[in-house]
């Protein structure tokens, strides 16, 4: 009900300011170079990031593999016969 | 180095999508297009001209890095300005949180103190002095004034944007155009 009769208390919020649609403040000169150094930058040191914990994985599965393998019972085992 | 500028956002949308890693021509050419209207809403949204050239290029670095992950449900430009509101507003807020006491403008200042910087002030045109003014009023008016007149968005977006109810959005913009008037006309004797 309260909400009801704010709602209908600012029904009129006046009339829009149409200045305010014309308003417009260019960016300087060199911005779009200094965005697109930006994006480089970031991309590269994303897919450093990437890579590094993809060698870090490549390396952890190597080890674990020859962990296993060296607990792994030999295949053709000696002295069998 | 511009690409074909004849495409629509929509087009050029999916080929910044598309492209491969490391061709951003595409969506420079989006850039092109949206920097100074994202450039107008950083600096008044953010109530800091100084900065406003940093947040409109992080709004494009975070535009950029998350174009993989766009959906497209609505349209660029609508996208474009969720990230702005977004980015500039938690900017604000962190810096209100930081600094207790609200900066006046430099502009009100020299032409308060400074009769040549009032004269200067005179001979601006009417879109700095519509700058200028909304500069002063509190951020807490400026900002729904803002994201209303300037960035067309319904009540219930501001609402939500914000996290405030209705009727504060309603009363927030009521009263911002009011202080816009009062300052203007109090400033420089004309209505606007």
């Amino acid at each position: 009900m309260a909400d009801q009769q704010d709602d209908d208390f600012v029904e009129d919020m006046g009339e829009p300011i149409d200045a305010l649609r014309d308003l417009s403040v260019d960016p300087s000169d060199g911005f779009l170079g200094r965005l697109r150094n930006t994006l480089r930058r970031r991309d590269l040191s994303s897919q450093v990031a990437t890579l590094s914990w993809t060698g870090f994985g490549a390396v952890a599965l190597e080890f674990f593999r020859m962990i296993f393998s060296m607990l792994e019972p030999p295949v053709d085992g000696e002295g069998e016969d | 180095m511009s690409f074909d500028s004849s495409l629509d956002d929509a087009e050029l949308l999916t080929r910044a999508q598309e492209a491969p890693e490391g061709d951003t021509r595409a969506f420079e050419e989006l850039v092109r297009r949206y920097q100074a209207k994202v450039m107008t809403n950083c600096r008044y949204l953010s109530g800091s001209p100084s900065d406003a050239e940093d947040l409109a290029q992080e709004v494009f670095v975070k535009a950029y890095f998350g174009l993989a992950r766009f959906e497209r449900r609505s349209s660029f430009e609508t996208w474009i300005r969720r990230i702005k509101s977004n980015h500039c507003i938690n900017w604000a807020t962190k810096k209100r949180l930081k600094t207790v006491d609200v900066e006046p403008t430099v502009a009100e200042n020299a032409a308060r103190t400074d009769p040549a910087a009032e004269r200067a002030l005179d001979r601006e045109d009417t879109r700095e002095k519509v700058g200028a003014v909304l500069l002063e009023l509190t951020e807490t008016l400026r900002i729904p004034l803002i994201l209303r007149d300037m960035d067309g968005m319904s009540y219930e977006e501001i609402g939500e944007e914000l996290g405030i109810g209705l009727s504060a959005v309603k009363m927030r913009i009521k009263r911002g155009r009011e202080e816009f008037r009062r300052v203007f006309a109090e400033q420089y004797g004309e209505a606007v």
